[in-house]
């Protein structure tokens, strides 16, 4: 759906009619669902994360403005603080600072894997890592950005980031 | 440590073509119930500014009642009733500045000696206020002063009777003048 009828759609929701809430959230289900299978558990935590972030979404819906970016940018935002939220309840972020050396990549064992089993494997992961590996890796934020909107110090989210590709080279030679 | 590997940028990407489950119908009934649920109410700063306020003026209170307390105790005792001493005006009648007469004093008749001292008890003795009984423990340099002894009924002779002289023995004769 483009965004232009997206937005025709938000200022509906934003009047509280539930159906154009209903149809905002289907024609966004697949990108933020894809969101929050990243940082959860499982699918049942996903779903947990999504219902929340869909609640926040329409009730501040109004405060949406499309000169300030798109709806997907602000809803993958809300997607991801919320499943932030369920990743502090779960996870106790570690205050090491160790600055360790990259582990040397090139594992080729990767690219032979589906999504879904890259995905076990990242789950494995102690959640604090796993989120910190997710958002770095994958939703692009810097330590820096990750520091902020986890609580944390840089050196920390470093520390996670390089404990996260050690347990990952190690699973991947694994398998 | 600040780029990413090439495996890493690998995953990102296989992770976008992620099969999503079909979970639509089951979260969106959540999210309808909940919206239909009242929001909740934010904290209200106001109040909680109240509530600080409260127990502030609360606190102050308190320590300035303690403080009032241990200042009253370290002070002398309040004076309640202040005392004015009274001048009596010297312009008042004689009567008026006169002292009162002193009580009557009982006297004693049977007692000869006044104990001048102490008096000493003998063991065992029951303590009784007997006059007659005190002895005089003596003290040098200090006499027992003898009182005459008065009583404090004075007897007033009378005269009882009429008193007879010789004259009344005698038999008077007079004779009535018609006789």
């Amino acid at each position: 759906m483009p965004d232009q009828d997206l937005h025709i759609i938000a200022e509906q929701a934003c009047k509280g009619e539930r159906k154009a809430q209903e149809q905002l959230y289907r024609a966004l289900y697949p990108f933020a669902m894809t969101i929050a299978m990243r940082y959860a558990a499982d699918e049942h935590d996903a779903a947990d994360i999504l219902s929340h972030a869909f609640v926040k979404l329409f009730r501040h819906i109004c405060q949406f403005d499309p000169a300030r970016g798109s709806l997907h940018a602000w809803t993958k935002t809300i997607i991801i603080h919320e499943a932030l939220d369920h990743v502090r309840q779960r996870a106790r972020f570690s205050t090491m600072e160790l600055e360790l050396a990259d582990e040397p990549a090139g594992n080729m064992i990767a690219e032979q894997m589906d999504a879904a089993a890259l995905l076990a494997l990242i789950r494995q992961l102690p959640p604090a890592t796993h989120a910190v590996f997710i958002l770095y890796a994958v939703d692009g934020y810097s330590h820096r950005e990750i520091a902020a909107a986890l609580g944390i110090r840089e050196g920390t989210s470093k520390w996670h980031l390089s404990e996260a590709r050690k347990i990952l080279q190690q699973k991947l030679s694994n398998s | 440590m600040n780029q990413l590997l090439p495996y890493e940028q690998m995953i990102a990407g296989k992770l976008e073509q992620l099969q999503v489950p079909d979970l639509a119908d089951q979260i969106w009934s959540a999210i309808d119930q909940a919206l239909q649920a009242p929001p909740p109410t934010p904290p209200n700063p106001l109040r909680r500014k109240w509530r600080w306020g409260i127990g502030g003026g609360i606190t102050g209170l308190v320590v300035v009642v303690l403080l009032l307390v241990s200042e009253q105790r370290s002070r002398k005792p309040l004076q309640l009733f202040h005392m004015v001493p009274i001048e009596l005006p010297s312009s008042l009648p004689q009567q008026q500045q006169k002292q009162a007469p002193p009580a009557p004093r009982e006297i004693d008749s049977t007692s000869m000696l006044l104990p001048t001292t102490h008096t000493q008890l003998e063991k065992d003795s029951v303590l009784h206020r007997d006059t007659t009984s005190a002895t005089n423990v003596g003290v040098p340099g200090i006499q027992p002063r003898k009182l005459p002894l008065l009583d404090s009924v004075k007897a007033v002779p009378t005269q009882k009777g009429v008193r007879l002289t010789d004259d009344d023995y005698k038999i008077k004769t007079e004779r009535k003048p018609g006789s």
